[in-house]
């Protein structure tokens, strides 16, 4: 297996290798997170953290403003919390993208210092149950300098309802609610986010 | 028009005209700074004298600290406690053998609402109780006012720039919400819902005595110290605050609003809790409404205007000339620029007037069921802009509207 990733002692501020990468990096949730269920309850998630993985597309288009933009996909997404036994992982049958989108006008060299936002579709594994977001969990961080940008937050100040997927019709690949009713909400209500805490070295290697 | 309602219009111009007169003589003795005291006493004195549906309205707008002086506000909420309270006597042909029965002594006047009167009355087992008894002739001379109300909304939706304002049925709506408060039964039974849905931590609603309360008399718990006086700024805010998470449970949550909490209806207690009482105008919002309210604020909430404007869309009536991709942008650019306002930016006075104006524009009816919910917000978004100016409506508002929707 081959895997390309750009390595630590690569310059991470410059912008030419964004395109086609991939990087694996740690995380932890920063501020306040919050599952909200049905019956009152409230679980407060301190010690969320984990890993994801995300990929760069090759190509690197123009907006309409002429800044450039890169669509970047989410490999993987997984964290756990040991105090509440929740598990967050992404959810296979929804395409989890976002973009890296440039702040000045330009071509690929200007990609960075760039804005970053993901829609992430997950599922959350808790108490013997799987829940599933239909509307995207948006994650956004905004004066990116570096890639993979360590030390940075990406910000989810919407809430977003999850979904029993023993109540949707089709499961983990439902796309509409239907009579489904939501059974848990993952918010927060002060500022909060993912952080990307470092870097994880997958050298390329030949088995 | 019938006789007595002419005959009601004519008193109402007459007191209106002696009104300006009283302005117009008195300003002509005052100096320009004393100028609009005087004027917004003799509105409020005018009010008083016009009756039970004027005062109504004057109490409305007597919260509106954003949109009128201070020094008229000030003059208007004398019309939520200011009120001249009625002697015992009044009362006592409503009150029961039974119910006299039953108390230690003589009732007291304690306060006079637009619509009643209230006495405090100890129970011969040692409780304190508020008793709650209809003015004398209250629900005649309200008759005649929402028949004029109806008539006015009816010539007002008549005028170019607010064709399309569901006036008439807004106007017919609170009309009927007002008739509501003649009740005295069924303010009991709301007395009770509230209290069963809302009494914990953080707020109290008196509990109604059951044995005593009818349709002309309704007696309940007296809570003491209901009267505005300095309190500490962090206890003003969490009474505000436990205020606020109230009114949301009642949106979100229950679909039972009390749509009336003006400062004579709401009370900040020292120990930062607050009390509510009078439930004389609380409406049930069918559980669709309930659910689209909530849904409307979820999607705001996340900056989704497209979905906001389908949840409109689903309830507001087409006109002739309805623009519905318009209407979708307009609908987006509003939510875009109101989601996630703290509450010193986010005005709901504005974003309820851009909402309809929206609808107007793009050829919509809006639905007067929403108008009682944003009613209750309205009411309470003038005293909270006193207590706690830095509070955020909707991240305080997020628990409420997720539950609101997992129901």
């Amino acid at each position: 297996m081959t895997t390309k990733a750009a390595a630590p002692h690569v310059d991470r501020s410059d912008p030419l290798i964004v395109p086609d990468s991939e990087h694996h990096i740690g995380m932890s949730i920063r501020g306040e997170l919050k599952l909200f269920f049905a019956d009152g309850e409230t679980l407060n998630c301190a010690d969320v953290r984990g890993m994801s993985a995300v990929r760069a597309a090759k190509e690197v288009t123009a907006l309409p403003d002429g800044r450039p933009s890169i669509v970047v996909t989410r490999l993987m997404t997984h964290f756990h919390s040991n105090e509440t036994g929740l598990l967050i992982q992404q959810n296979p049958s929804r395409v989890n993208v976002g973009r890296l989108s440039g702040v000045r006008k330009g071509g690929p060299e200007a990609l960075l210092p760039g804005n970053a936002s993901f829609d992430q579709y997950l599922m959350l594994s808790l108490r013997g149950h799987i829940y599933v977001n239909l509307d995207p969990l948006i994650m956004a961080a905004e004066g990116i300098t570096e890639f993979p940008p360590i030390g940075v937050t990406f910000l989810s100040q919407t809430p977003t309802l999850f979904y029993d997927i023993e109540d949707l019709d089709g499961g983990i690949t439902a796309t509409e609610p239907k009579d489904a009713v939501a059974r848990l909400a993952l918010a927060s209500q002060s500022v909060c986010g993912s952080h990307l805490t470092h870097y994880i070295d997958m050298p390329e290697q030949s088995i | 028009m019938r006789p007595a309602v002419l005959l009601r219009a004519c008193t109402v111009c007459a007191i209106i005209l002696t009104g300006i007169a009283r302005v117009l003589v008195r300003l002509v003795s005052v100096r320009r700074s004393e100028r609009a005291r005087v004027v917004s006493t003799v509105v409020t004195e005018t009010l008083v004298q016009l009756g039970p549906a004027f005062i109504k309205a004057g109490q409305l707008l007597g919260t509106r600290i954003d949109v009128l002086p201070r020094s008229v506000c000030a003059a208007l909420a004398r019309l939520y406690d200011g009120l001249p309270v009625a002697p015992v006597a009044d009362a006592m042909p409503n009150l029961s053998p039974r119910l006299l029965a039953d108390l230690d002594g003589t009732p007291v006047p304690v306060a006079a609402g637009s619509i009643a009167y209230v006495y405090r009355a100890r129970s011969r087992d040692g409780h304190d109780w508020a008793i709650k008894v209809r003015r004398p002739g209250v629900a005649s001379l309200i008759d005649h006012d929402l028949v004029l109300f109806g008539a006015i909304a009816a010539t007002l939706q008549r005028l170019p720039f607010l064709r399309g304002a569901p006036l008439v049925e807004i106007a017919t709506q609170l009309g009927e919400a007002i008739r509501q408060q003649l009740d005295l039964a069924a303010e009991a039974d709301a007395l009770r819902l509230l209290h069963n849905n809302l009494t914990g931590p953080g707020i109290r609603v008196p509990a109604v005595v059951d044995a005593h309360s009818g349709r002309d008399v309704l007696v309940m718990e007296y809570i003491d110290g209901l009267h505005r006086c300095p309190m500490e700024p962090a206890a003003a805010r969490r009474a505000a605050l436990n205020a606020l998470h109230a009114v949301y449970r009642m949106l979100f949550l229950d679909g039972f609003v009390h749509c009336d909490l003006h400062p004579g209806n709401l009370y900040p207690m020292p120990d930062g809790s607050a009390v509510i009482v009078d439930a004389g105008f609380s409406r049930q919002l069918p559980e669709s409404a309930r659910r689209r309210f909530a849904s409307f604020f979820y999607h705001m909430s996340r900056g989704d205007g497209q979905a906001c404007a389908d949840l409109v869309l689903s309830t507001a009536r087409p006109g002739a000339s309805a623009d519905q991709t318009g209407f979708r942008s307009r609908m987006s650019e509003l939510v875009e620029q109101s989601s996630r306002a703290t509450v010193a930016e986010f005005n709901l006075v504005e974003f309820a007037v851009r909402l309809f104006d929206v609808q107007r524009t793009h050829g919509y009816y809006a639905e007067p069921r929403f108008v009682f919910p944003i009613l209750s917000l309205i009411v309470l978004e003038g005293s909270l802009r006193q207590a706690c100016p830095d509070v955020d409506f909707q991240i305080e508002a997020v628990p409420f509207v997720l539950r609101g929707l997992m129901r």
